[in-house]
């Protein structure tokens, strides 16, 4: 189901043309409601390693979009996460016109707090055993970035 | 067909809404402070819409994704708001919402209403969780939810759109464990 949507976020990219037509790509999908899940692919080998998108509780209303990932385990540790984590919020906030990018985790994924931090993401909360996962009650951090931290965040030129 | 529970409080039964309800609810509904604070009423509120909108109860009540009562005052038996919860499931959690008219605001009405579906919904619905959430800028709304006994968990900023500004989106929660060893 999740490949069925994908478009690769990264291929290597040879030429300016290349990520040109990703652009378009991201764009289409986008002008159609749909930011994918995106496939993360590793520029130096073209590995696949994970996906990383804006699609679930895409609200268009509120230009707001929620944050999804995940990155294969022998790829943890890298910084690739928070690395595609902040380009699908610069596409959010550039592109997709959105105002609020939010993410939710559980507590106990320790790893996805991290990731939210280093993009730049602030914890608004702690929902208490909010969701039934896997056999017992889960407590559910709340994430998000706003358009104006982004932009204020952003360096110039 | 599932019977339709009713519920009484001091001042207060939570009931059904028949038909009979409809010009009432579009009187109440119908006051910009309601439609405000609200993200799905309908402003303005025509007619037909209250039908509608009644319409859609007893089926979603059957298939137990919510359950949602006319809040009417005992004594005299004017409808004076409504109360409901949204029911999920797989996490045994219910989404407390209510709006009680402007005319029989400052009353205790709400906090009233909404201590007896609390109650309902641990004892009889068996919850685990009961949350309720409010915009920002509806205070009054989150002093009921704390003389509830419900913890402020966190707040979405700007996760609403509401009429052009933005508001935020106020959590509190509160859990079967506690209500039982603190009941409102």
């Amino acid at each position: 189901m999740v490949l069925r949507s994908m478009s690769v976020l990264w291929e290597t990219h040879r030429s300016v043309e290349d990520s040109e037509r990703f652009l378009r790509l991201a764009e289409d999908g986008y002008a159609r409601g749909d930011f994918g899940g995106w496939g993360v692919v590793l520029k130096e080998d073209g590995a696949f390693v994970g996906t990383c998108g804006l699609d679930a509780g895409y609200a268009p209303e509120h230009a707001r979009a929620e944050l999804g990932y995940v990155l294969s385990r022998e790829y943890w540790g890298k910084g690739l996460m928070p690395e595609a984590v902040r380009t699908v919020i610069c596409f959010g906030f550039e592109r997709a016109e959105l105002n609020r990018v939010e993410a939710r985790y559980i507590v106990e994924n320790t790893a996805s707090a991290r990731v939210m931090e280093k993009a730049g993401m602030t914890c608004e909360g702690t929902l208490r055993e909010r969701e039934f996962i896997k056999g017992s009650y889960r407590d559910i951090k709340l994430y998000s970035i706003l358009r104006r931290e982004f932009i204020a965040r952003r360096p110039q030129g | 067909m599932k019977p339709y529970p009713t519920l009484q409080t001091e001042r207060l039964i939570l009931r059904e809404f028949p038909l009979e309800d409809v010009p009432e609810v579009q009187r109440l509904a119908g006051a910009y402070e309601i439609a405000r604070m609200t993200l799905l009423i309908p402003h303005p509120y025509e007619d037909g819409m209250a039908e509608e909108w009644i319409a859609s109860l007893r089926p979603s009540y059957e298939a137990g994704e919510q359950v949602t009562f006319a809040v009417v005052l005992r004594e005299v038996g004017d409808l004076i708001g409504c109360i409901g919860m949204g029911l999920n499931a797989r996490d045994n959690s219910g989404e407390l919402g209510y709006w009680i008219g402007v005319p029989y605001w400052g009353r205790g009405y709400c906090t009233e209403a909404a201590r007896e579906m609390v109650r309902y919904g641990f004892e009889v619905l068996g919850l685990h969780r009961i949350y309720a959430n409010h915009f920002g800028s509806n205070l009054a709304s989150g002093r009921v939810m704390q003389k509830l006994g419900m913890s402020y968990e966190g707040t979405r900023r700007e996760h609403y759109k509401k009429w052009g500004e933005y508001e935020d989106q106020v959590e509190y929660g509160l859990l079967a464990s506690e209500w039982r060893a603190a009941p409102v």
